[in-house]
């Protein structure tokens, strides 16, 4: 079971001949990430005496005007998630928001170099 | 160099073993990967479409691959999607997941330090949360760890670089700067979570339990820390166990680029540590197997886990660790 210890070069390798366990059928990337519309939408559904609940969620959020992406979910609980901090689950979306702008602020931490093209 | 068997100890005693952890992780931070972020993206880009780093490009460290790794397995929804659920959390692959991940690191660790002995320490951190909550950032784990609130500057990890944050749901490269500790800051998780707190996860006998997300009652959900106890309709519910302690540290530790700081991986050791347990007590089973109801695809027993560095395991395979490493001291259940 075990293996050798690798190289940092042979990390490189590995990395380019391919990412391991990646699922077939997972769901897109941009699914996971809100698809960068501003509008968070969660269904929370629930049998209760032979009776179908269905709950739909919308979030859409702005902080100093400018649309925040997302996405935020809300659990069976009814707490709110934001997976750009993901061990927090609170009750309440504007307090995550506020943990959101403690963390990261509004600003990007640099120039986007990788993005140009 | 061949591979053993480690034993993986508490980190404040022996204090070799926590010597030796630090010393490797600044060796793995500082060691040169031979890949820049550009060419991270030029790889996995086409891979996993609609990923990329952003930010500057510059070369990246052994170190670095893990919270890249890291970062993407958490980006990763499954099908059947549930909320927040990924490829390494919120689910039944969460333990598994993190044990792959914690032996790879240790194997990148007995390399740097030339050391086939070396292991990964464990922090008991459930004991530092028996402390009165103004006494546990001075626990003397933060003797060896460094400063517990503001740039960690001081001691052995006061070397340590950050150059990949969590910017929201982007992955950034940034100017290299020094970890950053917030710890006892929110009000959330003003405190560790106690001894009793891990009594109540082992208590759970299901290992887990469809739906196998973040609402379920089960041994994986309670100690990933999604489920609170003392909750009620007048007493919001607040993150547990592995949740808490990210979230008692904070800084570094709540983005999903948390492995930069190395206290992730302690915590993280403490709670394979705590699955051990539950293993020794109610015998090693894991759920969900291939024709459970919505298992999810990634976290059921014969799936391989996302794997960046070193071969994909399956839960299956790493069940038993023993080829591994073992424990010194597991937790009393009785």
């Amino acid at each position: 079971m075990s293996t050798p210890q690798q190289e940092p070069r042979s990390l490189a390798d590995q990395l380019r001949q391919g990412i391991g366990g990646l699922p077939p059928s997972r769901g897109p990337y941009e699914d996971h990430h809100g698809g960068g519309h501003g509008a968070s939408v969660t269904v929370r559904t629930a049998t209760h005496r032979g009776h179908e609940i269905r709950i739909e969620t919308t979030y859409r959020i702005t902080i100093d005007g400018e649309e925040f992406a997302g996405p935020l979910e809300v659990l069976d609980n009814g707490a709110v998630h934001y997976h750009g901090l993901p061990q927090y689950a609170v009750p309440s979306a504007i307090e995550l928001m506020k943990r959101v702008i403690d963390y990261f602020g509004t600003e990007p931490p640099a120039d986007d170099e990788l993005g140009g093209g | 160099m061949t591979a053993m068997t480690v034993t993986r100890r508490n980190i404040i005693d022996p204090a070799e073993s926590g010597d030796r952890f630090v010393q490797g992780a600044v060796q793995l931070n500082q060691e040169m990967s031979g890949l820049t972020t550009a060419e991270l993206n030029n790889i996995l880009t086409p891979q996993v479409p609609g990923f990329r780093i952003f930010g500057i490009n510059q070369e990246v460290s052994t170190w670095d691959l893990f919270v890249l790794w890291h970062f993407l397995a958490m980006q990763l929804s499954t099908s059947p999607p549930r909320p927040l659920r990924n490829l390494a959390h919120g689910g039944p692959v969460f333990l598994p997941w993190h044990r792959m991940f914690l032996i790879r690191l240790e194997e990148q660790l007995q390399r740097v330090t030339n050391d086939a002995e070396t292991a990964l320490p464990y922090w008991d951190w459930a004991a530092d949360g028996e402390l009165p909550a103004d006494e546990q950032p001075q626990a003397p784990l933060w003797d060896l760890l460094g400063e517990t609130s503001g740039d960690v500057v001081s001691g052995t990890l006061g070397s340590m670089q950050v150059r990949l944050v969590g910017f929201g749901m982007q992955l950034w490269s940034v100017e290299p700067r020094p970890l950053t500790r917030n710890a006892g800051g929110d009000d959330l998780a003003p405190t560790l979570p106690t001894t009793a707190e891990v009594a109540w996860a082992l208590d759970n006998g299901d290992y887990d339990v469809a739906l196998w997300d973040a609402g379920v009652d089960s041994f994986r959900n309670r100690i990933e820390g999604w489920l609170d106890p003392d909750a009620s309709p007048a007493i919001p519910p607040a993150p547990r166990n592995h949740n808490r302690v990210h979230v008692w540290i904070g800084g570094d530790m709540g983005p999903s680029t948390s492995p930069n700081d190395p206290v992730f991986y302690l915590n993280h050791c403490n709670e394979d540590r705590i699955w051990e347990s539950w293993m020794a007590r109610e015998g090693t089973t894991y759920r969900p197997v291939d024709g459970d109801p919505d298992a999810p695809q990634g976290h059921r027993l014969a799936d391989q886990m996302l794997a960046l560095l070193g071969d994909s395991l399956t839960p299956a395979e790493v069940l038993d660790p023993t080829d591994w490493y073992v424990y010194d001291q597991l937790v009393d259940t009785t």
